[in-house]
């Protein structure tokens, strides 16, 4: 029948993660996905060999802003969020050598200071700390001035990366 | 097409809101009180059911049910009952979809309250009439409901110009139009009754540095907060990141503006929950 769902996809199931959030997962079955990504990093992680993935949205490279929000949601902070995300993964099963990473988001104002370029200082945090976890970053698809979302199939290690330009895939399988 | 063309087209314009102008101007005047505002709500059904949910909701959680508006200002004070019938009665006019720009439903609704959250932390000083920053972010982008429905289809052109040339949004409106929303939206609050306090900063707020003086921080800080509120992500819409960002605009540490974001992010879940702002 034209149109009809295949069997597969009838069992999936969209985790939503919101702004400040992290999620991870070993269920095949699972799409992570977070929305308009602006100045804000998405970072995707997958293990192939597990089959294991996770991501998180952070919207602040540093919590020394506020030690107080970033207790109550350390996924808010680049420097609180990442390490729990990769503690997380860990606990699934997956290594860090065996982990590749996707990176989007970040975008900026066409001109302003330093101070308005969150997006900027958002990937730079985010890359010094998967940098010292020794983290291979496949793709990053960063800066600009358009919002970005992304979705990660935990079952293929797929991303699929969309914005007003068009849809694109990655594997980090 | 000219801006007052653009504002003269009403069959495509909304009608002007009813209740919110006289709101605002019962908060200038120095004599008014908490009966003015109650007096004027009750003539409207809508507001006064908008007002009466959202008092109730998790937002506010009352020891007591509220049940009247008189228990609503008795509760939450009038400031908090000023900035709920803002909310509700700018939500008739935002949280439709605006595909000419890529703006999904509810997300042009959640944009404004964002803004207005960040302004009232960050605009106090600017001005000493009570609730006119959250009033400003509310309203800041109701131009571009205006130029939806009345030039939609130059938004191709319009994006087409920010994508190649890289200009602001503004900037990229006034070379293919001849003005912007920012001045389409502050013809449109002057057309329907508002005071200038709320459309002459509306009017600058791209460029404060042009604005007369007396609204240059208001204005000032309406750029700043724009750029706030696309930090917590509630910024739909094509090429939602080309801003023009102008040094000095307005006087705020790095640490205070992001510590207002942060804020502002936490009221506008609990928003979110209790009127559906957003909710696409």
């Amino acid at each position: 029948m034209s149109g009809a769902p295949t069997l597969p996809s009838l069992f999936q199931q969209r985790v939503v993660v919101g702004v400040g959030d992290l999620a991870v997962s070993n269920n095949a079955n699972v799409n992570l996905s977070t929305f308009a990504l602006g100045s804000c990093v998405g970072i995707i992680v997958y293990d192939k060999e597990v089959k294991v993935g996770g991501l998180i949205h952070i919207m602040l490279p540093d919590s020394t802003l506020s030690p107080d929000k970033a207790q109550k949601q350390p996924a808010m902070f680049a420097d609180t969020g990442m390490p729990i995300m990769f503690r997380n993964l860990c606990g699934l099963r997956a290594e860090r050598r065996r982990m590749r990473a996707f990176v989007a988001g970040g975008a900026s104002v066409i001109s302003g200071s330093d101070m308005f370029k969150i997006g900027e200082r958002n990937i730079l945090a985010v890359k010094k700390l998967i940098n010292a976890l020794g983290i291979q970053v496949v793709k990053a698809d960063v800066g600009g001035v358009n919002n970005r979302t992304i979705h990660l199939n935990v079952g293929t290690g797929e991303v699929t990366l969309k914005t007003p330009i068009g849809t694109s895939k990655i594997s980090l399988a | 097409m000219t801006v007052e063309e653009l504002i003269q087209k009403t069959d495509t314009l909304p009608p002007a809101p009813e209740v919110l102008p006289k709101l605002v101007k019962i908060m200038k005047d120095p004599d008014a009180d908490s009966s003015d505002i109650v007096q004027l709500i009750s003539t409207d059904a809508a507001i006064m059911a908008g007002v009466l949910k959202l008092s109730n909701s998790g937002a506010y959680s009352p020891p007591s049910p509220v049940t009247d508006l008189q228990d609503a200002v008795a509760m939450l004070g009038i400031k908090e009952v000023y900035r709920i019938v803002n909310l509700v009665s700018s939500g008739d006019y935002l949280d439709g979809a605006l595909p000419s720009m890529d703006i999904g439903k509810g997300s042009l609704w959640a944009h404004s309250l964002a803004v207005a959250l960040i302004m009232d932390q960050i605009a106090k000083d600017a001005t000493d009439m009570e609730g006119l920053p959250y009033t400003l972010g509310l309203l800041h982008d109701i131009g571009k409901l205006g130029m939806h429905l009345g030039c939609g289809e130059q938004y191709v052109d319009i994006f087409k110009k920010v994508e190649t040339e890289r200009l602001s949004l503004d900037k990229a409106e006034s070379q293919t139009l001849g003005f912007d929303h920012a001045l389409a939206g502050s013809k449109m609050l002057e057309q329907w009754s508002f005071p200038e306090e709320v459309y002459v900063p509306i009017r600058y707020q791209y460029n404060p540095i042009e604005a007369p003086e007396a609204y240059r921080k208001l204005a000032g800080a309406l750029h700043v907060a724009n750029w706030g509120a696309a930090v917590i992500g509630c910024n739909d819409g094509r090429d939602s990141w080309a801003l023009d960002m102008i040094e000095g605009a307005f006087e705020i540490e790095q640490s205070q503006l992001e510590l207002a974001i942060l804020n502002a992010n936490e009221h506008l879940e609990k928003a979110r929950k209790a009127l559906g702002v957003g909710s696409n």
